[in-house]
């Protein structure tokens, strides 16, 4: 390149004035390297800038010199700041290294304690469930014994009521195996039949019991086969009690033909 | 701005070259060596320079103070970057100097607090202000009735409002080429009138 091509450019000037990029600045200095006369062109530039910056002069207040001195004894020399600064970094850094470990511990041990107390929890309501359901259990083996009590305190002051009479239904050529009983309180007229062995009806069947007084049967109410005694209708006099098989909700007469049992009073 | 002042400012452009007590090349080495007796003898020679063309960028007294402080300070701290063979060390002060400054006052923080012009209105405003209300001296009137305004202008966009060549080019419409010849004719004329 034509070295005073190359001052003619105006390339020195923008250098003095520090308006270059960093690769063209680089550039500049290479080329004054090799160059001599592009360092002599620089130094009349710089000393002509110099002077036009210098026409600007104002004096400063000659408090600022006091300042300059105690900002830069206070810092030390700049090649202890740099140091300095690293070190506190790296303080800094190792700090939160520190705390990025006790962090991650207080995680991991967060995170086994919630799992145990997770599992513990789990079992308690595993427990709890079952808890729950033998509670349900021991309440209606209750409820049901209660309820067998109730029905064998009736039967047994039934029993010890010396005004009933206890008459047993013994069962018919049909149905040898059947059995009955019924106890007649003569003085409350109170009617209870307490099944021995009877075999569930067919459907649309219930069984009817009957009171006979010189031979008429009178109605004394239907009954399901249950356990206990079971209260039918009240009944003034009677020389026999009989169960026949009925539709349902019983008849106004006895179906002889499917005559069940049957037993007569007897004077105790 | 009394007669003191005025022969002080004119004074200031010879700097250390005539100082018959130390050179700039002893001063320099001074400051590497760390020397606090170098702050006050860089103070008396440069600091009505380095302040003036703080403020002239600035505009404001309170940001220059503390503008020209930090540039000490920077001057000081990075006394060892300084390489004789890349140009003056007046130069190179000088460039701290405008640096500082014009990145404060192209800083969002100046902005808000001088309200002044963005860059881009700067762009279209003519340099009148600056020719009326910054000549300080008898000195630099003189020059500047003596060089073309538009020249000048040029300079001054560069010099203190730190213009790139392209920005320079978009102001004036003109080749990037044209920008550099121009900045070249503008300095010939300033060594031609100084």
């Amino acid at each position: 390149m034509n070295i005073q091509n190359y001052i003619s450019s105006g390339i020195l000037e923008f250098y003095a004035m520090d308006a270059l990029s960093v690769i063209e600045k680089q550039e500049v200095e290479s080329m004054m390297e090799k160059h001599e006369e592009l360092k002599l062109e620089l130094l009349e530039i710089q000393k002509t800038l110099e002077s036009y910056a210098s026409l600007h002069s104002i004096p400063p207040p000659s408090t600022i010199l006091q300042l300059v001195v105690e900002t830069v004894t206070k810092d030390g020399v700049s090649s202890n700041k740099q140091p300095v600064a690293n070190i506190a970094a790296l303080r800094r850094i190792q700090h939160f290294k520190y705390i990025a470990i006790a962090a991650t511990v207080l995680l991991v041990l967060s995170a086994a304690l919630n799992w145990k107390y997770y599992l513990a929890l789990e079992k308690a309501n595993t427990e709890i469930a079952f808890l729950n359901q033998e509670q349900e259990k021991l309440v209606n083996n209750f409820n049901s014994m209660q309820a067998t009590y109730d029905v064998a305190s009736v039967e047994l002051e039934v029993l010890q009521n010396p005004d009933n009479k206890i008459v047993k239904m013994s069962g018919t050529e049909n149905h040898p195996e059947s059995m009955a009983y019924v106890y007649w309180n003569v003085e409350s007229q109170e009617v209870y039949v307490k099944i021995g062995n009877l075999p569930a009806p067919p459907t649309q069947k219930q069984y009817q019991l009957w009171a006979l007084k010189d031979g008429i049967p009178i109605d004394a109410g239907v009954f399901d086969v249950e356990k206990g005694l079971l209260k039918v209708k009240d009944i003034e006099a009677a020389d026999a009690f009989a169960v026949t098989l009925e539709p349902q909700g019983g008849s106004k007469q006895p179906t002889l033909e499917d005559l069940q049992v049957i037993g007569e009073i007897k004077l105790i | 701005m009394n007669s003191t002042n005025i022969t002080k400012t004119l004074q200031s452009n010879h700097h250390l070259e005539n100082n018959p007590n130390i050179s700039e090349k002893q001063l320099v080495a001074l400051l590497k060596a760390h020397n606090k007796v170098a702050l006050n003898l860089l103070y008396d020679n440069y600091a009505a320079a380095l302040y003036g063309v703080i403020m002239r960028i600035t505009r404001s007294q309170h940001h220059s103070e503390n503008i020209l402080q930090d540039t000490f300070v920077k001057i000081w701290k990075n006394i060892e970057g300084y390489d004789s063979n890349k140009g003056r060390f007046f130069t190179w002060m000088l460039n701290i100097a405008r640096n500082s400054a014009i990145d404060f006052v192209r800083s969002k923080a100046f902005r808000a607090d001088s309200r002044t012009d963005s860059i881009s209105e700067q762009v279209y405003t003519p340099d009148i202000l600056s020719t009326e209300t910054n000549i300080q001296t008898i000195g630099l009137r003189k020059i500047v009735e003596r060089l073309d305004p538009t020249l000048k202008q040029i300079i001054d966009l560069v010099y203190f409002q730190g213009y790139t060549q392209r920005e320079i080019a978009d102001q004036f419409d003109i080749p990037l080429g044209t920008v550099k010849s121009r900045v070249r004719i503008a300095i010939r004329e300033l060594r031609k009138l100084m």
